[in-house]
């Protein structure tokens, strides 16, 4: 099915140069994501080239029992801007929870230097998810982060509004 | 001695009289001039003019002094309080300046190309002496750390390429490309997407770095990727990063305002604000500003007070304090609902529920005793309506409470509201008029001294405007004693000059404004006067304990 969303939304492309560059990279990036099928990361594509979901297993680590779901959302700038990345709850049967983990927060933001100014246009979509998969996966402590309630409490809808400081190098 | 007459100091008349004071009589006042005089004995040190030793006696006031020779020398003092803070202030192209030789220090004692102290610095931060100790220890490693190339290492330079079409496709676009840049690591991408990356990371401050390495873009890369003067804005952002890690370095928070002010001694803040008195500063564009917080020159409201009342009327609490002194809620389906006339018997709009603005109960137990409430007397024994009673009254007192303290803010707001909205007014007037004048001076050949008149009399209006204003927050906060009522008169006094003049800055003909030249020349030394008065009432008030900072 996601093929088919694919030739659709290339036979639509329109012949805008200045938003070329975002689609055809896009497009390249979706079609390694499908080629490459990573373990335990299942990218859901949409019908709007700028979101899409991805599922997220973790193997080896009892912290991480279920399945748990990032949306996406994908800027007009981008590469140059990282994408908005959150972990969601969705109402599909084993998915239904936010990871618990000391840079997550219960409305599913992430602190991760890497959606902030640690990106750089030569990160794909795939190498953010294998690293989202990796500081869950080499993650040992059960629980949120320590400001988590002041955090939730007035977070922005829109996580790239935060100015997360990235102090803590040990995961 | 009395509160009331040590306030005859700054009572209005003194002005009017102009100066011509009597004290000799009176050696209550004198003892107030003296005691205040000493209390100020750290600016006494420091700008003491004719009077000498800074020590007062009753007695040499008596004889030597006439009395209004001591009085303005005590205003005199007051108003140099300002200048407690030393600062400098700079411009955008100052600091550059500064953050160029600290560059060119850099350089020679590392011995580095400017390039790569610049880097270096920027990737410190602007911290030299940390990066001095650091690049002592192991230079290879701070190095490598800010992405500078390591001497001797067989990496060549930075390259501009170009291929034929088909030949180079760029990792981030995903598009053929012609016309590339290499670093010295070895990463190539094409110019575009160079050149996007360079001015989406230039307003950062930080060092530019290759996008899959640490390599660092010096300044003459990020001049040819994007263009002549990136490196410039990168340095000027850097400014931003320096004034940032600096606390002695302030930005002027006017808007738009590109100025930092450099306080000289800035260990001495809290001392200065936590004796009341506001530490003003005034940038190069002659912006005041309070240093300690960020704010408009708020003299002469202490900055504790200052920080509560823009906080307050920022707060939309007040909005919520009017909901609960005004309306009640509908006891079925509690939507506000304000009563502003007619009957106890309420329908709610909403769900149409019908009942008693007294009781909140349901209308149909009123029964036929219309439009009154009769709920407290059906059973006068019945304890639990007894009890309710109780409550009611206490909730009653309650919103009272908060519907006098509500009209009392309101009252103050308004005021202080009035004249912010008038300091703009002012300030469009002031700019027209002056630009009148300077077509004058063109045209009929008036000097660039004669005018200048103008100038002063708008600065001084500006400014006396804003003390006015802030005296309204300091009224709010002041108890209410015999003090307060000698408070407003000066306040009264104050208010009128300050309309006086600007009704001046209403004349539209230019050459009908340089006839009034004394004109605004008196009103404007008059203001002053008053406003002079403002403040060292403010203070005395501040000195007998009358602001207690409640709501």
């Amino acid at each position: 099915m996601t093929t088919s969303i694919l030739t659709s939304t290339l036979q639509t492309i329109k012949t805008n140069w200045q938003t070329m560059s975002v689609r055809q990279r896009l497009l390249k990036e979706y079609r390694t994501l499908e080629h490459n099928n990573l373990d335990g990361i299942n990218p859901i594509l949409t019908e709007n080239l700028h979101l899409l979901y991805a599922d997220i297993k973790i193997f080896d680590n009892e912290l991480y029992q279920d399945t748990y779901r990032v949306k996406i959302m994908i800027p007009e700038q981008y590469p140059y801007v990282s994408p908005v990345v959150i972990f969601m709850k969705s109402t599909e049967d084993n998915i239904n929870t936010i990871p618990i983990h000391p840079h997550i927060y219960s409305n599913g933001h992430i602190c991760l230097d890497l959606l902030g100014p640690a990106w750089t246009p030569i990160q794909t979509i795939n190498s953010l998810l294998i690293s989202l998969q990796s500081i869950l996966a080499s993650n040992s402590r059960n629980e949120r982060p320590s400001d988590d309630e002041k955090y939730v409490a007035k977070a922005p809808k829109n996580p790239s509004k935060t100015r997360f400081v990235y102090h803590d190098e040990t995961i | 001695m009395s509160d009331d007459q040590s306030f005859m100091n700054y009572s209005p008349d003194e002005f009017e009289s102009d100066a011509e004071f009597e004290y000799e009589d009176d050696d209550e006042v004198v003892e107030v001039a003296s005691a205040s005089q000493s209390d100020d004995g750290v600016v006494d040190d420091d700008y003491d003019d004719d009077e000498g030793d800074g020590e007062f006696e009753e007695g040499d006031y008596e004889n030597d002094n006439a009395g209004d020779a001591s009085d303005f020398k005590q205003e005199d003092t007051l108003s140099t309080k300002k200048d407690l803070v030393e600062y400098k202030a700079h411009s955008t192209k100052d600091l550059v300046a500064k953050l160029s030789a600290q560059t060119k220090n850099i350089s020679s004692v590392l011995e580095l190309t400017d390039d790569n102290a610049l880097t270096l610095l920027q990737f410190y931060s602007w911290n030299s002496e940390r990066l001095m100790e650091e690049y002592m220890d192991d230079p290879d490693r701070v190095k490598t750390a800010a992405g500078v190339i390591v001497d001797g290492s067989t990496k060549a330079g930075s390259t501009f390429k170009k291929y034929n079409k088909g030949e180079f496709m760029c990792f981030i676009c995903c598009d053929e490309k012609t016309q590339t840049y290499q670093l010295s690591c070895g990463d190539e991408y094409c110019l575009d997407c160079y050149s996007k990356y360079i001015k989406d990371k230039t307003s950062s401050g930080k060092v530019i770095k290759c996008p899959n390495c640490d390599v660092a873009l010096n300044s003459q890369d990020l001049d040819f990727i994007a263009g002549e003067g990136e490196s410039f804005k990168l340095i000027e952002s850097s400014i931003k990063e320096y004034v940032e890690r600096h606390r002695s370095y302030k930005w002027c928070p006017s808007v738009d305002c590109p100025n930092v002010v450099e306080i000289l001694n800035f260990a001495d803040i809290p001392n200065i604000v936590s004796e009341n008195h506001v530490p003003v500063v005034t940038c190069n564009h002659n912006h005041q500003f309070c240093v300690s917080c960020s704010f408009e020159n708020h003299t002469p409201v202490p900055c504790g007070i200052a920080k509560q009342w823009v906080t307050k009327c920022k707060d939309d609490s007040e909005t919520a304090n009017w909901i609960m002194s005004n309306t009640q809620q509908c006891p079925k389906c509690d939507s506000s609902i304000e009563k502003n006339g007619g009957c106890n018997h309420m329908t709610c709009k909403k769900c149409r529920y019908e009942f008693c603005w007294i009781c909140s109960q349901d209308w149909t137990s009123h029964g036929t005793s219309y439009y009154q409430c009769t709920a407290f007397r059906d059973n006068p024994n019945d304890k639990a309506k007894n009890k309710e009673k109780e409550e009611l009254t206490a909730k009653q007192k309650l919103r009272n409470l908060t519907k006098n303290s509500l009209k009392k803010y309101l009252h103050y707001y308004n005021l202080y509201a009035v004249h912010e909205s008038s300091t703009k007014l002012d300030d469009k007037r002031c700019k027209f008029v002056e630009e009148k004048v300077r077509e004058l001076q063109e045209t009929s050949g008036i000097s660039w001294i004669e005018a200048q008149f103008l100038v002063e009399s708008a600065e001084a209006l500006l400014k006396a405007r804003k003390v006015l204003k802030w005296s309204y927050a300091f009224a709010y906060y002041c108890d209410r004693t015999g003090l307060l009522d000698i408070f407003e008169e000066v306040q009264a006094k104050l208010a009128e000059s300050v309309e006086n003049l600007s009704k001046l800055f209403e004349i539209e003909d230019p050459l009908e404004i340089v006839r009034n030249k004394l004109e605004f020349l008196n009103k404007s030394h008059f203001l002053q006067e008053r406003q002079k008065a403002m403040i060292s009432c403010t203070l005395e008030s501040i000195d007998y304990g009358c602001l207690s900072g409640k709501d």
